[in-house]
């Protein structure tokens, strides 16, 4: 398939630009909330109390770790961009070699081996990919914290205010019952 | 002085990832549910507020959960990933300016997707021109056309397949982790539960066994009793 279509093309390459782990995990959380908690709650397996209390937990882990896990990304990569300024050195049009703007850009890739294709046009696009992507490594890293200090206590504040929900519910339905 | 080992990392992750940011979402994405599920079997464990059978539900579904997302997430985004991209590098789903730029070098009897197949892919075509100067087949004005928009065409390519391979992460990812994941965990979690209250059964007492001795032998007239 030969593709001519502008806005098909603008919104593939848009995809390409701006999306990293931050837009990644908020579409993921989006549908899950929509999903998870309905596939939990019909889950014939298990008895009925157990069903509750398990779309309750998964809403709440849902909403806890989308919530955290984009904040924690967002600022990631915010902080990668401040610390990784650069100045390039080029042989004609191709950029043969990084290097820092200053001493505080820690996440500058000096080191890097760049390819024949890097070029002038292209490579503020690559370094752009470049930040994002460290900047998602480096907030894998901070979630090993934040995982058990932000996202535990959350899920279990959310999780049993969900199930007193489902529960107090519950107990008014069969009220209503018993009265008709 | 020698390169320590944090500035070789972020050399690494320049070559690794900076073209293909599929490929970061998926490695990265895969490492993050780890963490992310070991943390949500402690946040089950230590919540007071869950009575102790569901626990013996919901630790081995988070487990099963976190298990199976990690191996889904991985296997599942990187077979479509792969997809995404030999479609793309097979020129099934390629922009008109990257086939424009191929059609230069193509001879005139062949079909554009049997001349990208018998030269290796679309990125292997352009990374020829741009590096070597040189096409196989390719007279003096097509190779000259083709060297003087060698670079474009690689941009062009390179955002396009980058896009590409970013759409079908993303929509694999959902598959996985919101669609396969809790069915499969909910299977493999209620199974759990099921052999546990099984087990639970077997262990209580089936009623009671008279297990006493009497210290002292009845009088004979009570010999006729048995219990």
């Amino acid at each position: 398939m030969i593709v001519n279509n502008k806005h098909l093309i603008n919104a593939v390459e848009w995809a390409g630009k701006k999306i990293n782990s931050p837009q990644q995990r908020f579409i993921l959380g989006l549908t899950a909330i929509a999903i998870q908690p309905v596939i939990d709650f019909t889950n014939k397996n298990v008895d009925r109390d157990t069903r509750e209390v398990s779309a309750a937990r998964t809403s709440a882990k849902i909403i806890a770790g989308t919530s955290v896990g984009v904040l924690v990304r967002w600022a990631c990569i915010k902080a990668v961009n401040a610390f990784s300024g650069y100045d390039i050195k080029t042989e004609g049009s191709k950029v043969v070699k990084i290097l820092k703007k200053s001493k505080k850009d820690i996440f500058t890739p000096t080191l890097a081996r760049l390819a024949d294709d890097v070029t002038v046009d292209n490579f503020k696009h690559l370094y752009g990919n470049h930040v994002k992507n460290l900047g998602s490594i480096l907030a894998t890293i901070v979630m090993i914290g934040t995982n058990f200090l932000v996202d535990v206590p959350l899920t279990v504040l959310l999780t049993n205010k969900f199930t007193k929900m489902v529960k107090s519910h519950d107990n008014a339905s069969k009220e209503v019952k018993n009265e008709s | 002085m020698s390169p320590n080992l944090f500035e070789r990392g972020i050399a690494k992750a320049w070559e690794y990832y900076s073209k293909d940011v599929g490929k970061s979402l998926i490695h990265w994405g895969s490492v993050g549910w780890v963490f992310s599920s070991l943390a949500q079997v402690f946040a089950i464990a230590i919540n007071n507020n869950i009575d102790k059978k569901e626990k013996k539900f919901l630790i081995p579904q988070e487990l099963a959960d976190g298990a199976v997302n990690v191996g889904l997430y991985y296997t599942i985004t990187q077979a479509i990933k792969s997809l995404g991209d030999s479609l793309v590098d097979s020129g099934s789903f390629i922009k008109k300016d990257t086939a424009d730029f191929l059609n230069i070098l193509k001879p005139e009897n062949t079909g554009l997707k049997e001349f990208i197949k018998t030269n290796g892919g679309v990125s292997s075509i352009i990374s020829k021109i741009q590096h070597e100067k040189n096409f196989p087949g390719a007279d003096v004005s097509q190779l000259n056309r083709a060297v003087s928009l060698a670079d474009r065409a690689a941009d062009s390519f390179s955002h396009w397949k980058n896009g590409v391979g970013t759409l079908f992460t993303i929509l694999a990812s959902v598959l996985a982790c919101n669609v396969i994941t809790p069915y499969c965990r909910n299977r493999i979690a209620s199974t759990f539960q099921h052999h546990h209250i099984v087990r639970t059964e077997a262990s209580k007492p089936s009623g009671i066994k008279p297990d006493f001795a009497l210290k002292r032998p009845l009088p004979s007239a009570f010999n006729g009793f048995r219990i």
